[in-house]
């Protein structure tokens, strides 16, 4: 008998081939990184000295301390924003359901920069709202840089991943399970409370610690509106860039904290979605009432609060970007300057974001479906790895894998940086699990006896794949990947740490444009971002067929 | 084309458990061979060992004299019908069907006309250019069916095929295969858990339990003759009873519980008076009559054609693992229903009654066979 022959086919050739680029340029860096966060920076002897230095002054443990209190805060706002909007949504008929959702969604995947950076231009030092305050009614309005700019933006583009957890929880449990609990006599508050949140309770766990890990790693928000109100994100930026060489070693101590942190909070997650959460489906999903009075009035004021006020840092962009400028300011006449500008100075930014995206996208293409179909398929303890591999980039926020990438391939055998090969690198890491997730989701839809049914009429394995598997696999793959498109072209976090004048992409331009204060040409910059944004989502909707983004 | 298989002592594994422990059958060619068993028996696990989507542990599975067990699953020729119908849903009804055809090299016109006559065969020509979201599920299996003909296999392979379908379109689909089968002629093997359509299609029938085939013969053996008491419980109904030999000169009898006997003229010739033995009575077996075996009805489900009654024995008379008796009237003739509480008379045909010994392993009745190569 030939038993345990080992065959080489197409498939061991792609599991091996992705277990070596996993190896160099996720596993190698990553092991770089916490090596080197144990070096000392002048003997290179190993030391904890990093650790003791961080953990030692204030102004360093104090980073992380801010991070906690402003991720925790903005976690539960949006708990209080989330949940009830959810509930709301579903329970009752909403007017313009169909657009609310839709700009819930939109105000979600444009990056948090952009909204940091027009509220303040609504409400900076000389922004609109301050100016007309204050010239108005003579009253000054409470700063929004620090703290409170942080929690307001973070909260604003976070609330969605909570919004969108909660319906969807809510739309798999069955109206019967309610209508139980009315029969038996349940007051429709009681019943909310006693039945519904008991159901929902493990989404919304799992919900809130994505909130919490994505407000944790975010930098471009604190950066450009915490104006000294360190957290941790902005620390390991700083203390990198300042003195690449000399810091570098604490900045990997801070981003070694960093990961370990979100790597608990990623298990926590993961263990409350396996472990507490309730398999439902539904035949008969809740059917949303009509609702009347002062309680209609009232749940419609609420849920289109919150969308104009998510919404609202998109608008001001747009608006911004058609007017004049003079210097900083802009004037109030209506002028394309602000364009002309983009495309004198900066259209390699635009061209680049289009081609690396691109390039990207199409490797995060072949990566999902290979990976997803490895791992689901030809499930052993290797491919479990590399799916296991694969769900680091959710624990390593976005400036610690610049930092690990530009660390790794900044010498010899292998100097990628400064060249635009790091930055496709460190989109395809960061933005393969969507793509992943949603190939290995339709994957698991498609039955096996599909594959063996092509390959009883006498297609082998490969050619299985290409004809059958492929090509049913695609709808997944492809609503998986533009969501993959929209989140390249908006990253800024590790993208910030590894541009060269060469390589620049429209998220970094726009980044260094508002630090330029030169607020035009980043709001025509950010228009231009944002309208590819849309016109990809609105290709995603009609793709997927419906109106729902998984995260 | 079309092959002989035979099986000959194979193993199944999956890591230390053992599916199938040693299994050997032979599959004429151009046969209607059925697996049949409850669900976990491993009729699946060895259809599929002849498909190649599963390894061979020990022993060899040969297609005429060549065996199969080194050829991958794409190069065995063989069609296979999926429970789910597994087709292609981004091909159309035709561009399904000419899927596997397309990678035999065939003339363009000879190609048309295999596709053309094998739609036509199955009855699904009006839907050839629809996807298949847009058929039925019959018209589904049919197209699973014809695209696993058109290759022209080796030997066709269905695992419960109908068990996705409804009662009315599963009774038609079942004369569909088998007439189609016949048409073409081709082996085939067919895995199912539902008795009823075993016997109803198959030229021969294996009944399998925990990897080992309990009987291997043809429909009307399997059902009257059963090899051993699983056989006569898991194909239709049986009641169990208690009983023992009585030798008396040449005469053969079995004596009940109560000491109602019955003199019986097939009975092998190694067993000893006095010897337990369990006796097997299906419900239509029994004829009620004035005198003979005593019981009481428990309650009856009128059916139309007949009635059903449960009963139970006045003594103790029944096996322990039987939990409630059947008894069949048949209303043809009769319309003395009898209700709950009554007392009835019952005698057993003899030439239909079943004894096995009292382990339940074997059968007593002259020349039951195991195994029968047909």
């Amino acid at each position: 008998m030939t038993r345990h022959k080992f065959k080489f086919d197409f498939w061991t050739i792609v599991t091996i081939s992705i277990a070596i680029l996993f190896a160099v340029f996720l596993v190698y860096p990553l092991l770089a990184l916490f090596v080197s966060s144990f070096k000392d920076p002048a003997t290179g002897a190993v030391t904890f000295s990093n650790f003791t230095k961080f953990i030692s002054r204030k102004y360093y443990y104090q980073g992380l301390l801010n991070s906690f209190k402003v991720t925790t805060c903005v976690t539960f706002l949006a708990i209080l924003i989330g949940a009830p909007m959810a509930y709301i949504m579903t329970v009752f008929k909403i007017k313009c359901k169909g657009l609310v959702e839709i700009l819930v969604i939109i105000s979600m995947l444009s990056p948090p920069f952009i909204g940091a950076y027009s509220w303040v231009l609504l409400s900076g030092r000389s922004g609109v709202i301050t100016k007309f305050f204050e010239n108005t009614f003579g009253i000054t309005t409470p700063t929004i840089y620090g703290f409170t700019g942080i929690l307001l933006v973070l909260t604003l583009k976070l609330y969605p991943f909570i919004y969108l957890y909660v319906s969807g929880a809510l739309k798999k449990i069955d109206a019967s399970l309610s209508e139980a609990a009315e029969s038996l006599g349940c007051s429709p508050v009681k019943k909310a409370v006693t039945v519904i949140l008991p159901l929902i309770l493990p989404t919304l766990l799992a919900g809130s610690l994505l909130v919490f890990m994505n407000a944790l790693a975010d930098f471009g928000t604190p950066m450009l509106i915490g104006e000294g109100y360190n957290v941790m994100p902005v620390l390991i930026y700083s203390e990198f860039i300042s003195e690449v060489g000399g810091q570098a070693n604490f900045a990997a101590a801070m981003a070694t904290i960093m990961v370990i942190i979100t790597a608990l909070l990623f298990m926590g997650q993961k263990y409350v979605i396996n472990k507490k959460s309730f398999t439902m489906s539904s035949l008969r999903p809740i059917q949303s009432k009509e609702i009347k009075g002062f309680k209609g009035i009232l749940a419609h004021v609420f849920i289109y609060g919150v969308v104009l006020l998510s919404i609202i840092p998109q608008v001001t962009v747009i608006y911004t970007s058609f007017l004049n400028t003079r210097g900083s300011m802009f004037t109030s006449e209506f002028s394309l300057k602000s364009y002309r500008t983009v495309f004198k100075n900066l259209g390699n930014s635009i061209s680049n974001t289009y081609i690396f995206g691109l390039i990207a996208i199409v490797l995060i293409i072949l990566l999902g479906m290979f990976i997803a179909y490895i791992s689901t398929r030809k499930r052993n303890a290797f491919t479990s790895l590399i799916d296991t591999i694969t769900m680091f980039p959710y624990i390593i926020p976005g400036s610690v894998l610049g930092i690990t990438l530009l660390l790794a391939f900044n010498k010899k055998p292998l100097i990628l940086s400064g060249t635009f090969v790091i930055i496709i690198v460190a989109f395809v890491i960061r933005r393969l699990p969507y793509t992943l997730r949603s190939s290995a989701a339709i994957l698991y839809q498609i039955s096996p006896s599909m594959e063996e049914a092509s390959i009883s009429l006498g297609y082998s394995p490969v050619r299985t794949f290409f004809k059958v598997t492929a090509i049913m696999m695609l709808p997944g793959v492809m609503a998986g990947a533009i969501l993959s498109w929209i989140t390249v072209i908006n990253e800024l976090s590790a993208s910030v740490i590894l541009y060269t004048g060469g390589t620049r992409t429209m998220s970094v331009s726009i980044y260094t444009e508002v630090i330029r204060a030169s607020y035009g040409t980043a709001a025509a910059l950010s228009t231009i971002l944002t309208v590819t944004t849309i016109i990809s989502l609105l290709i995603f909707f009609r793709l997927s067929g419906n109106k729902e983004v998984s995260i | 084309m079309s092959v002989a298989i035979s099986i000959e002592n194979v193993v199944k594994r999956f890591d230390k458990l053992t599916i199938i422990p040693d299994l050997s059958i032979q599959i004429n060619n151009g046969e209607f061979f059925t697996l049949l068993g409850p669900s976990g028996c491993g009729k699946t696990t060895l259809l599929r060992m002849i498909a190649g989507f599963n390894t061979i542990e020990g022993g060899i599975i040969k297609f005429d004299d060549s065996v199969i067990n080194d050829i991958p699953a794409h190069k065995r020729n063989i069609g296979m019908v999926f429970q789910n119908y597994a087709i292609f849903p981004h091909l159309t009804v035709k561009e399904n069907v000419e899927y596997g055809l397309k990678l035999r090299k065939i003339p363009k016109e000879e190609f048309n006309r295999k596709v053309k006559a094998i739609l036509e065969t199955v009855r699904i020509d009006d839907y050839k250019d629809r996807l298949p979201d847009k058929l039925s599920g019959g018209q589904q299996q049919r197209v699973a069916l014809a695209r696993a003909i058109v290759i022209h296999p080796s030997v066709l392979l269905m695992d419960e095929p109908l068990s996705n379908l409804d009662a009315k379109l599963r009774l038609e689909m079942r004369s569909a295969i088998r007439d189609i089968q016949k048409e073409v002629g081709i082996t085939t093997v067919y895995v199912t858990h539902d008795q009823e359509e075993a016997l109803a299609i198959s030229d021969r029938i294996a009944v399998m339990k925990d990897g080992v085939i309990q009987q291997c013969g043809k429909p009307t053996d399997i059902y009257t003759r059963p090899a051993n008491v699983f056989v006569s419980t898991f194909i239709g109904s049986s009641n169990l009873l208690k009983g023992r030999i009585k030798l008396d000169g040449k005469s053969k009898y079995v004596v009940f519980g109560d000491g109602y006997k019955v003199l019986m003229d097939n009975l092998t010739d190694d067993i000893k008076d006095g010897q337990n033995v369990i006796i097997s009575i299906r419900p239509e077996e029994f004829s009620i009559k004035n005198t003979g075996i005593k019981v009481n009805v428990k309650a009856g489900t009128f059916l139309g054609r007949y009635n059903n009654y449960e009963i139970t024995f006045e003594e103790d008379m029944v096996l322990d693992a039987q939990l409630t008796c059947e008894l069949t009237q048949d209303l043809g003739h009769t319309a003395d229903y009898f209700k709950k509480g009554d007392t009835i008379h019952i005698v057993p045909n003899a030439a239909k009654i079943n004894v096995f010994t009292e382990d339940g392993e074997q059968s007593l009745i002259k020349d039951v066979k195991k195994y029968d190569q047909a």
